[in-house]
């Protein structure tokens, strides 16, 4: 043993012909192993090195594209609203007009000038509402926590939608379960989530020509602790592979869809202690399930206070 | 052509396609409404139609595609096309398709109506030129 230390301070030990063969031999491969031991600790050492600038390189990427995203995330939450601004205002300024034109007719046509400013009337609260859904998604303001009964929700979303249900052919089939327990959250940010769901089902329903068009909606009790919504349309369906990726903001299921309702309706539910989910198999249709947990009275006090944490940015 | 011009809209969102199709009659002419590029195509006005105002993203078929379909059937429809998403490529493209105007929604009633002159002059002289206004 002392002769390998030796070997190892002294190097040239292992050629004096004064020590037997083997220990000459045993010293030589210490020293071999030094020399190998030391360059895996200095490769390595270089190694970490590169890595740690690898890493910083990385780092400054993923910033880069962070700062990109949120650019793109605001220009495309201006979008969203121009488009969804656009529509009522085209509604308004068409009716105007032609209001204006009803009523210079000789003799003037009330009736049809009556039902351009019923339009022009609807379409300002649509503008509204419009701004009001984009507001409770994006300011703090809007946090109002109220009881709320999900059934309620759905008919209103059913209700405001019956044109387009009626402009594609499609059957709505509601199975609402009675006497569902209320659930606690922000009303204007689940009928948005609802009426997500319930829009991308007709749109996914109105490109398809050779099926039957039916819309499900039904309401049930989970376990006694949760409210489930399930929406199943009778569309093309979702491919498996793409069906993770739909709830990823600017990932789209239609041609000209942003790919932002999906994931702000995900945002909302999980904000709402929720969870919202997809399935299909690809061919028959699609379904969209959300789960609330059920609104016990004491939960009234904890939201108001703890919820705050979770805002959504 | 003595009788009263007839444009089909063409719209998936109610609120614009009520708005047009007013305007439309305010103006004398005859208004009649899709809420799919395929119901129009799959309905019988389509040789009776002077012109048609069409909305460009719609579930389906889209304006431009809509416009192409109409030409593969060999109708020489003069089309207006409108949107919300208003953007240079599907400009040209529209009007290199032949339309007669291509208007980013809410528009200038004016514009639509010198649109509609334009196509019901097109469509009564035969004549088709490809002079967007």
């Amino acid at each position: 043993m002392t002769i390998v230390w030796t070997t190892v301070l002294g190097i040239g030990f292992f050629g004096d012909p004064s020590f037997p063969i083997t220990d000459r031999v045993l010293g030589a491969q210490a020293a071999i192993l030094v020399v190998s031991l030391s360059a895996y600790v200095l490769a390595a050492l270089f190694a970490e090195r590169r890595d740690s600038a690898a890493h910083l390189t990385r780092s400054y990427t993923m910033l880069k594209r962070e700062r990109d995203n949120k650019l793109m995330n605001a220009q495309a939450i201006v979008a969203a609203v121009a488009h969804e601004v656009r529509q009522p205002l085209t509604r308004i300024t068409t009716g105007g007009n032609a209001a204006q034109r009803f009523l210079k007719m000789i003799p003037p046509a009330h009736d049809k000038a009556q039902a351009a400013l019923d339009g022009i009337v609807s379409a300002g609260h649509r503008a509204s509402e419009v701004i009001d859904g984009f507001r409770a998604l994006f300011a703090k303001s809007d946090q109002r926590q109220q009881l709320m009964d999900v059934n309620e929700i759905i008919r209103g979303a059913l209700e405001s939608m019956s044109s387009e249900l009626e402009d594609h052919h499609i059957e709505p089939r509601a199975e609402l379960m009675s006497e569902l327990p209320n659930v606690y959250g922000n009303k204007s940010q689940l009928q948005e989530v609802v009426s997500n769901i319930l829009a991308n089902a007709i749109e996914a329903m109105a490109a398809t020509s050779d099926r039957n068009r039916v819309l499900r909606v039904r309401t049930e009790l989970r376990d006694r602790k949760a409210v489930a919504v399930l929406v199943q349309d009778s569309g093309p369906g979702i491919d498996k592979d793409r069906l993770d990726g739909i709830f990823t903001a600017f990932v789209s299921t239609k041609p000209h869809g942003m790919g932002l309702g999906l994931a702000i309706s995900r945002m909302i539910i999980d904000y709402h202690g929720g969870k919202l989910t997809a399935l299909s198999d690809g061919k028959d249709g699609a379904s969209f399930e959300f789960v609330l947990p059920i609104a016990p009275i004491e939960r009234m006090f904890d939201a108001s206070t703890s919820g705050e944490d979770d805002t959504i940015r | 052509m003595s009788k009263v011009p007839l444009i089909s809209i063409v719209d998936d969102d109610a609120l614009a396609r009520d708005g047009i199709s007013e305007l439309v009659e305010s103006l004398g002419y005859r208004a009649v409404t899709f809420s799919a590029a395929e119901y129009f195509l799959r309905s019988d006005v389509i040789a009776e139609t002077t012109c048609l105002i069409t909305d460009m993203q719609m579930p389906g078929l889209n304006g431009l595609e809509l416009q192409e379909a109409l030409q593969s059937l060999g109708h020489q429809t003069p089309a207006v096309v409108i949107t919300a998403y208003p953007n240079e490529k599907h400009r040209t493209r529209a009007l290199e398709n032949g339309a007669v105007g291509y208007l980013s929604k809410p528009f200038d009633e004016q514009m639509l109506i010198e649109c509609l002159t334009v196509a019901i002059k097109l469509q009564s002289s035969q004549l088709w030129r490809r002079t967007p206004c």
